[in-house]
């Protein structure tokens, strides 16, 4: 009701029509309902995987693939190459069937708020082991996908961009490798500016050599499925299944060679978790 | 907007007068009338430029063809003063003045007097463009190689255009200012937000040839090289958009055909636009392929000899995508719909295709609209008019997610066939009438409405009430 004191305001609000009627039609757009949170992960699909048994080919998709599956979180997987479609850019992300989406860290914590998140670790010391993998082994595959030459060739540019056109390929795997060369070398500070292939497989292989040890006679890393678990195999799995011969690949299935019960290890856990 | 190069129709009676002084005071034509020595015929022996002018000798060789062609004095006045208005309007010398000068040979010669013409230009400012604001800063280069070419960088930034680039080098076809080639280089970051939860960045190479006629008419064709990227999406974007996301490369033929005899381009009160623009993508190269195509009619009428102006407006567009059944079309190639200046009384963008609070695009539109310019009781200057409106207009997708698909009652059964869903989006427009005031302000038109929106999708956003805005093209 108007009054001596605020006259504008109700005639402002009258003019709203906010009480007129509106004649509402059915729209021409129906957008595709989730009715599964979906996870998004790098790769073309099943029919391109190459006849490797693995959802994906990337580190940290795999790791996030493991880590719901050990957790018995329900989702759908969905392929794509596509990295601007995540939150963050950067693959893999979850969408829920409320249409929210959740990258990174925000996954775990999903985990967490819904009660599903992995139990307490047993193992002394796991955070230092997840350190050393995320800080030797990780880089290992990332150097090899982007900074190698021919690992470039084989895995960067021929999964990552095979999508693209020549001329956005060209542009988007510069940015890539050198942002990946970057990302490697800051991981590794004592060695500056310099880095090869060499420093970064031996630090691999050591890592790999401390895993080696932890693992002993058991099934998992950590007895029993852990965040160790997957990102230790996520990685383990990358190296093997990659298409060209690399140093790491090498000393992992020569025939006599001290890894292969890491190597079973991951292949385990790969047939266990890691699968479409 | 383009500056089609304009300029004035040759002064031939003031040239006439000069002509006749100096045929008099030589003895060639002594008492006789300006109607005689319109006709009479003449040759021309020499024409040359002087003053502070750079000209290409090619260049030259071309602007003065036609003034050594001519072959009355009519003749040699006109095309006097066409050479000297090109020079003027390529920028490459200004104040040109014409002098006939009696040769000694007989006949006579002409001079293009020229004072300097600005060759460098820096320049801020702030633009307007339909529904948003920028600033800019430009600079621009004149005759660059002595043919009239021009460079041009312009930076920007602007409320929806985050950043933007912009590198052109125009040069005229010959001689003519109204036929032009056209290099351009841009780059522009664009926030769609709110009402779409993404940026889109346009990295573009493109080739043009433009022709206007001083009859109204306008001809372009361009190549058109376009990298777009859909991204930073964020979390609250809606799962149709993240499918969007990403990079598509557009390799692209366009031909636009404009005819524009308005009185004015903001608020005209006479005359018809009538534009229309075809593309295809897709014929030399990128991963996009489609045929799109665009048109527009706006009429505007005075009733008798009043002030009441009568506009009515229509535009429709097609995006055909040529990946067959199963393609779908870019975000960054489809029509949008809504806001002041293309249907009133709805927010930008808010009619048609919509996931939650993201909207989609459209492949297929049209939007029709009608108007009233009155004029306004106590108010003297006509820049400023009452205006009633209507508008209505629809937009949808042609896959399977839009007029494709097929509508399912709750118990699943089918409900709709593609005939009776096309019907139904001809018959069934968003619709909304409205009242306001329209003012013109130079190259830019102001209006202030009060919408009802009367017809709308359950997924559009309505906008009731009050809405401001200005702009260049309205509906």
């Amino acid at each position: 009701m108007a009054t001596a004191e605020a006259p504008l305001r109700e005639i402002l609000k009258s003019i709203s029509f906010t009480q007129l009627p509106l004649r509402r039609i059915e729209p021409f757009f129906e957008a595709e309902p989730i009715a599964v949170p979906r996870l998004h992960i790098y790769g073309a699909g099943p029919a391109a995987s190459e006849g490797s048994s693995l959802a994906t080919f990337d580190v940290e998709c795999l790791r996030v693939l493991a880590v719901l599956r050990f957790a018995g979180y329900r989702f759908d997987i969905a392929h794509t190459t596509e990295p601007n479609a995540s939150p963050d850019g950067r693959l893999p992300y979850l969408v829920l069937p409320d249409g929210t989406a959740l990258s990174g860290g925000e996954i775990a914590a999903h985990l967490e708020r819904t009660g599903q998140g992995l139990p307490p670790c047993p193992l002394d010391g796991e955070l230092a082991y997840r350190t050393m993998v995320e800080r030797c082994l990780a880089p290992a595959a990332e150097y090899l996908a982007w900074v190698d030459p021919v690992g470039f060739e084989a895995v960067g540019d021929a999964r990552y961009l095979g999508g693209y056109p020549a001329v956005v390929r060209c542009a988007l795997g510069w940015v890539r490798s050198l942002r990946a060369a970057a990302a490697v070398r800051a991981g590794l500070p004592e060695y500056g500016a310099v880095l090869d292939s060499e420093v970064v497989a031996e630090n691999a292989l050591r890592t790999l050599d401390s895993l080696l040890m932890l693992l002993g006679d058991g099934e998992y890393l950590a007895g029993a499925p852990s965040l160790l678990d997957a990102h230790a195999a996520a990685c383990i799995n990358v190296l093997l299944e990659a298409p060209l011969k690399s140093p790491l690949r090498s000393a992992l299935l020569a025939p006599d060679s001290k890894y292969t019960p890491l190597v079973e290890y991951g292949l385990r856990v790969a047939e266990r978790h890691l699968g479409t | 907007m383009s500056s089609g190069a304009e300029f004035e129709a040759p002064s031939v009676q003031s040239m006439l007068g000069e002509a006749i002084r100096a045929f008099q005071g030589g003895g060639g034509g002594g008492g006789g009338s300006a109607a005689d020595l319109r006709s009479h015929r003449i040759a021309v022996n020499r024409a040359s430029v002087e003053g502070d002018v750079w000209c290409r000798r090619g260049f030259l060789g071309q602007l003065f063809l036609p003034v050594l062609g001519a072959q009355t004095v009519a003749e040699v006045v006109r095309e006097s003063r066409e050479a000297a208005g090109k020079l003027e309007v390529l920028g490459m010398a200004s104040n040109v003045a014409v002098e006939l000068d009696q040769a000694d040979s007989g006949g006579v010669n002409v001079r293009l007097l020229c004072e300097r013409a600005k060759r460098y230009r820096l320049r801020t400012g702030v633009d307007v463009g339909n529904d948003e604001g920028m600033a800019s800063v430009a600079g621009r280069m004149s005759n660059i190689w002595g043919g009239g070419e021009t460079a041009e960088a312009t930076f920007s930034r602007g409320s929806k255009t985050q950043s933007s680039f912009l590198g052109t080098l125009t040069a005229p076809v010959g001689t003519d200012p109204l036929t032009q080639v056209e290099l351009r280089a841009a780059q522009a970051v664009l926030n769609a937000r709110p009402y779409s939860a993404h940026d889109e960045v346009s990295r573009s190479l493109s080739a043009a040839y433009r022709a206007v006629k001083l009859a109204g008419w306008q001809h372009q064709l361009r190549y058109l090289a376009e990298w777009r990227e859909i991204c930073n999406l964020g979390a609250a974007a809606s799962p149709t958009l993240r499918a969007e996301a990403g990079h598509t490369l557009k390799s692209s033929v366009e031909y636009t055909f404009t005819y524009d005899d308005r009185d004015s381009t903001t608020v005209p009160t006479s005359g018809t636009l009538a534009k229309a623009t075809a593309e295809v993508a897709g014929l030399f190269g990128g991963d996009v392929r489609f045929a799109k195509a665009r048109a527009e009619l706006q009429t505007n009428q005075r009733l008798g000899a009043s002030e009441w102006i009568v506009a009515t407006g229509a535009q429709g567009g097609l995006l055909w995508n040529l990946d067959g059944p199963r393609g779908r079309s870019s975000l960054a190639d489809r029509f949008f719909l809504g806001g002041l200046t293309t249907v009133r009384g709805f927010e930008y963008r808010g009619i048609g295709p919509r996931d939650r609070n993201d909207s989609i695009g459209g492949d297929v539109f049209y939007a029709v609209g009608a108007s009233l310019l009155t004029p306004l009781p106590y108010v003297t200057t006509d820049a400023l008019k009452g205006h009633l409106w209507a508008n209505a207009g629809q937009l949808a997708l042609l896959d399977d997610r839009g007029l494709l698909r097929t509508p399912r009652d709750s118990s699943g059964g089918r409900t709709r066939g593609l005939a009776d869903e096309i019907r139904r989006f001809f018959m069934q427009p968003s619709v909304a009438v409205g009242v306001g005031l329209v003012y013109r302000q130079s190259i830019v038109r102001v209006e202030l409405s009060c919408g009802l929106p009367l017809v709308a999708a359950t997924t559009d956003r309505p906008k009731a009430g009050l809405q401001f805005g200005l702009g260049v093209q309205f509906l």
